[in-house]
């Protein structure tokens, strides 16, 4: 009972958390309660961290139905994984560098499924995808489908980066790399991006073209 | 928020991702909710699960040899010969219409092909011969009935269509029938499986040995119907056409009424489901699902319907999503093709899963954007897969929808070359001024 209330004031807490201290005196709480097993933690973990998590994930793999499933794997995971957190006041980088190295291996899983399945692209198009308008539709589309020939570690980079505008020493702290690998990551993917959409710029192609491929 | 290091073009699709991903819907929140609430009660599960994973891994890399070696060969025996043909009592004339023996009108003509398949069509049946490869043939019913016994083979695909209506074989014997006046599709199934679809049959409808569909389009009526043992004898003992003749007064009550089922029939589905109860329990849900007994398998779901997705074979997913269908159960076959699609991911049945997620979210309100992601989505997947008519039908309907005749007009025309006669070639043909 008292491990409840203790959760429920956490929660309101984590609601309206105005600085990065009391998000660490909550991180630390959580993480105690999670690594405890104290009833609705898992819950109170959901609630404080999966719009972190999906966004991640979402941003990382791009439009597709999976992004959900993904989201709830990478807590599961977590779940099981959670005695081997070392500073629980580091709750929020050691979910951020959890969530990244499970999109990691999805990404990898996926690579490895179009390349057995020879010409299937394995996307599903996800709910947000689905009410987006045919050009945003179809932009995303291309700049995923640019994604896709990049290695994992260039295209994580490239959107943790530009997309989730996180900073270099946060990426290197979140997948364990050095500040120089990153920054070297980085380079070559927005060269490699950028080469790509300036040849696939639809602006250039003769007219109806761009609505063909939509269509 | 740093883009110096991309174009301008890659940034600037850089912040349409940031703008418009990663914001997590009130329902996926719920639905994660839900999950993490009751992962405490599987964790056990899923250890055993792991520890199966390992074996299971194993097991996929030697299924995905299986399974990709049919594949390679049969990209490499795409261009193998047409099936041979014999047309018995008549001739098939230039136009492709199947036409009886000259001097003889009532006589019965009846394609024998190579493979053991053979279609009879009854007295006075207008039918047609379309597209022959070396896998199948599509013939069309336009008025009449037809016989078929189609021999089960790995790579054999044949269909029928009979007025508006694609029944796409799996290896079989049935008969079936189309009334162009009446605007009538009967279909009696002696062995084997069958899918329907076309008009008013929300999606593809799947008719196992045992049972008989009436779609009457008139009415907007559909009916599943279970057929007595001594009915399916009678039809297999006597002349099919004598039998078709009255498709429908020989036929056992209906088991299920898919639209608007009358009070009366209400009232038989009942008994059918009283006498269902009396039966012991089936053992699995393919079984279940021939049986018609749609409840028990949403019943055995729908204990933990969580616990179901995770665990449950692809041919369960399959079974308890046609089941939900059949029983309007729109957010258990939502998410029983999502876990088909996931879990079973690059398999047919995964592909299929995405059309039927495409005709769920067509009816059910979700509207033609989202249906036309899915039909996209299963073209791409499956170009010669059994809905690829109706996926592209559709597809061309959402086109039109949404971005307006002109938008659809390519869509109309790639229907039509590749379905002249299928069931939206009028639609196709509206569309691109030519009727």
């Amino acid at each position: 009972m008292a491990a409840d209330v203790r959760l429920h004031r956490m929660r309101l807490v984590a609601a309206a958390t105005a600085s990065p201290e009391e998000a660490s005196a909550t991180d630390l709480e959580l993480a105690r309660a999670l690594i405890d097993g104290t009833a609705n933690a898992a819950e109170a973990a959901w609630e404080r961290y999966s719009p972190l998590v999906h966004r991640i994930v979402s941003r990382a793999i791009g439009p597709d139905a999976e992004v959900e499933d993904v989201t709830q794997e990478i807590f599961y995971r977590l779940f099981s994984r959670i005695r081997t957190l070392r500073k629980p006041e580091a709750l929020r980088s050691f979910v951020i560098s959890f969530a990244i190295r499970i999109v990691k291996w999805e990404l990898r899983r996926r690579r490895a499924r179009r390349w057995l399945t020879l010409s299937e692209t394995g996307e599903v198009p996800d709910e947000q995808m689905m009410v987006m308008d045919a050009e945003n539709r179809y932009a995303l589309r291309r700049l995923y489908g640019m994604l896709d020939r990049l290695s994992t570690r260039e295209r994580l980079v490239l959107v943790l980066r530009h997309v989730e505008g996180m900073t270099l020493e946060e990426i290197a702290a979140a997948m364990e790399l050095s500040l120089a690998t990153v920054k070297r990551g980085l380079r070559r993917a927005s060269a490699r991006v950028s080469q790509m959409v300036d040849a696939d710029d639809p602006k250039k192609r003769p007219t109806g073209t761009a609505m063909k491929r939509r269509v | 928020m740093s883009d110096e290091n991309l174009s301008g073009g890659a940034a600037e699709l850089a912040r349409l991702a940031r703008r418009t991903l990663g914001h997590m819907s009130e329902g996926q929140h719920a639905r994660g909710l839900e999950a993490v609430r009751g992962h405490a009660h599987r964790r056990r599960a899923e250890r055993w699960r792991r520890v199966m994973a390992i074996g299971g891994a194993t097991t996929a890399v030697a299924l995905g040899v299986v399974l990709l070696a049919p594949r390679v060969l049969q990209r490499m025996d795409a261009g193998s010969p047409a099936l041979a043909l014999q047309v018995e009592a008549g001739a098939i004339d230039a136009t492709g219409a199947i036409v009886p023996r000259p001097g003889d009108a009532l006589s019965q003509p009846a394609l024998r092909f190579e493979d053991g398949t053979v279609i009879k069509l009854g007295n006075e049946t207008r039918g047609r011969l379309g597209k022959i490869d070396g896998h199948g043939a599509e013939v069309a019913i336009e008025n009449g009935s037809a016989h078929v016994s189609v021999v089960h083979k790995p790579k054999a695909r044949w269909l029928i269509n009979a007025g508006p209506y694609v029944i796409t074989v799996h290896g079989t014997v049935f008969s079936a029938s189309w009334d162009a006046h009446q605007q009538r599709l009967d279909v009696k199934m002696e062995r084997g499986l069958v899918s329907v679809s076309g008009p008013v049959t929300n999606g593809p409808i799947s008719v196992r040995a045992g049972q008989a569909l009436t779609v009457k389009l008139k009415r907007s009526q559909v009916l599943l119907r279970d057929l007595d043992r001594d009915d399916v004898v009678a039809s297999l003992d006597a002349d099919a056409d004598a039998d078709l003749d009255a498709p429908s007064a020989d036929l056992t009550p209906p088991s299920v009424a898919l639209t608007a089922p009358a009070p009366a029939v209400r009232t038989r589905v009942a008994s059918l489901q009283a006498k269902a109860a009396r039966q012991p329990r089936l053992k699995t849900w393919t079984a279940a699902l021939s049986a018609g007994d749609f409840d028990t398998i949403l019943e055995d779901a729908e204990r933990d319907i969580g616990h179901t997705l995770a665990t449950r074979g692809t041919e369960d997913l399959a079974a308890l999503a046609d089941a939900a269908r059949y029983r309007r159960h729109d957010d258990v076959a939502r998410r029983a093709l999502l876990a088909q699609r996931r879990r079973f991911a690059g398999s047919p049945r995964a592909a299929d899963a995405a059309f039927f997620l495409g005709r769920l979210d067509e009816n059910g309100g979700r509207g033609h954007g989202p249906a036309l992601a899915w039909y996209e989505q299963y073209l791409d997947e499956a170009p010669r897969g059994s809905y690829v008519a109706e996926a592209l039908g559709r597809k061309m309907i959402a086109v039109e929808e949404i971005h307006g005749a002109a938008a659809a007009r390519n869509v109309a025309e790639q229907y039509l070359r590749r379905f002249p006669r299928g069931s939206y070639a009028g639609a196709a043909r509206a569309l691109l001024g030519t009727r």
